[in-house]
């Protein structure tokens, strides 16, 4: 049994740390989204109507609802892309709830060897099995999460050392200087959402595989809260951040026990003493830009 | 970056591989009644064929707990179910962390192999008057929609 549970607890870590992934490019890019959670439930949902529904392989159900989920990203940065601040937190945190109150209401069903299959409102969608009826236990289930986990954080971390990264940067310092720079700020603001988009949607298809089942309730604020949370702990100044907060909360505070029950509260009390203490969370631009030049200073000895 | 590649090309071979469920699929009732231990839960677990309504006998039940409201933040120790009295009877206790309304994963072995996502609510603001309510949204199970049934404990 504890072989199960530690597997479950690093699936957890390892899923969840592609919402928090999604919600720190945006925090990158000077904006603060409360509604990361929308896009792993449409993708949750539309990976599970790729192979639950349409027999489609697992390989292009993941692919497909990452896809899904930058297009929803797309849809909802088009129009928010101008906004700012608070306001932007707002309509993202609205938009959210409208994929949740949409798919309470959605169904869509279809007869599959005497199983009537996909989602249904409010009562979710049931029967995603592609991955339980392939025979592939959990264990190996989370060597395919820790393998796309691992493609996305390279990703990221290539994407700190570029141009892009340097861009987003820039626009989250101080948009109005990065336009000044001939620069299109919505543009590369617009970008951002959409990989954030489709980041939190490879964590959402993953979900609903394992799970083999989904409800609207899953995807409610808490879920956006802790993603945006998990980057105001960890950390700012690298993608590695946002995985040490999940590793944090999970992690570290489900490994005391005595407190696992109250693990929200102190949570909570975690990120209000970060945000005043560490503001930028604890492996902040600063912290990273010190520990780079130890390294490099380490290397030099070396040589 | 070797270990990488050879971690991706596992989990590509991994994600090709066919499927192979053998067995009838379980139709599954949960009822559980509080025990005297804040929190904890004896619940009675009956299996039998969807199709055949005959019992799952010598299966194995792994029990797994989870809040929808509270997705991936709850991580209860899952727990191995006993064969019960009567055929197709399974018993687990299980040590949740709040009250509220949580999705069991019932993953059955054996004879069989199944997976079934029961949602059950478990309130009371007292211990000696725990009331449990299951919602019979059955995955896999035989129970009609919206079918309540009511259980009060001891």
């Amino acid at each position: 049994m504890d072989d199960i549970y530690l597997i479950a607890v690093l699936s957890n870590i390892g899923m969840i740390s592609f919402i928090a992934l999604s919600a720190y490019l945006l925090l990158v890019v000077g904006e603060i989204s409360f509604g990361q959670q929308a896009f792993f439930a449409v993708s949750a949902y539309g990976s599970g109507i790729a192979t639950a529904m349409w027999g489609w392989p697992i390989w292009l159900g993941l692919l497909w609802g990452a896809l899904v989920a930058g297009a929803a990203a797309l849809v909802v940065a088009i129009p928010t892309v101008r906004l700012r601040g608070l306001y932007f937190s707002v309509a993202t945190l609205a938009f959210a709830e409208m994929v949740r109150l949409i798919f309470e209401i959605f169904t869509y069903q279809v007869e599959i060897e005497g199983e009537l299959v996909g989602p249904d409102g409010s009562d979710g969608f049931r029967d995603i099995r592609a991955i339980y009826d392939s025979n592939v236990s959990d264990f190996e289930y989370l060597l395919i999460i820790y393998g796309l986990l691992s493609v996305v954080l390279i990703g990221f971390l290539i994407l700190e050392r570029s141009r892009l990264g340097a861009i987003f940067r820039m626009i989250g310092e101080d948009p109005l200087l990065t336009e000044m720079q001939g620069l299109n700020v919505n543009a590369y603001k617009i970008l951002a959402v959409v990989m954030a988009g489709v980041v939190a949607g490879i964590g959402g298809a993953l979900y609903a595989h394992l799970a083999t089942y989904v409800e609207p309730k899953i995807f409610n604020v808490m879920l956006g809260v802790h993603a945006l949370a998990y980057g105001l702990i960890g950390g700012l100044g690298t993608a590695v951040g946002p995985l040490i907060g999940v590793a944090i909360d999970i992690g570290l505070l489900e490994s005391i026990r005595a407190i696992s029950g109250y693990r929200m509260i102190v949570f909570g009390g975690l990120v209000a003493v970060l945000l005043i203490v560490r503001p930028r969370g604890l492996l902040d631009e600063a912290a990273v830009h010190w520990l780079r030049g130890r390294w490099r200073g380490l290397v030099r000895a070396e040589n | 970056m070797r270990t990488l590649t050879a971690v991706l090309a596992l989990s590509a071979m991994l994600m090709a591989s066919g499927a192979a469920m053998a067995g009838e699929r379980v139709a599954a009732d949960v009822s559980c009644t509080a025990t005297a231990e804040k929190l904890t839960y004896d619940c009675m677990i009956m299996l039998k064929g969807k199709k055949s309504s005959e019992p799952v006998e010598g299966a194995e039940v792994v029990v797994k707990a989870d809040m929808p409201s509270m997705p991936l933040a709850h991580n209860v120790r899952p727990v191995k179910a006993a064969a019960g009295s009567m055929p197709g009877h399974y018993t687990a206790t299980l040590e949740l962390e709040m009250h509220g309304e949580w999705a069991l994963t019932l993953d059955v072995s054996g004879p069989t192999r199944d997976r079934v996502v029961k949602k059950l609510h478990f309130g009371g603001a007292s211990g000696e008057t725990e009331h449990l309510h299951e919602e019979m949204k059955d995955h896999g199970g035989d129970m009609d929609h919206g079918e309540m049934k009511m259980e009060e404990s001891q």
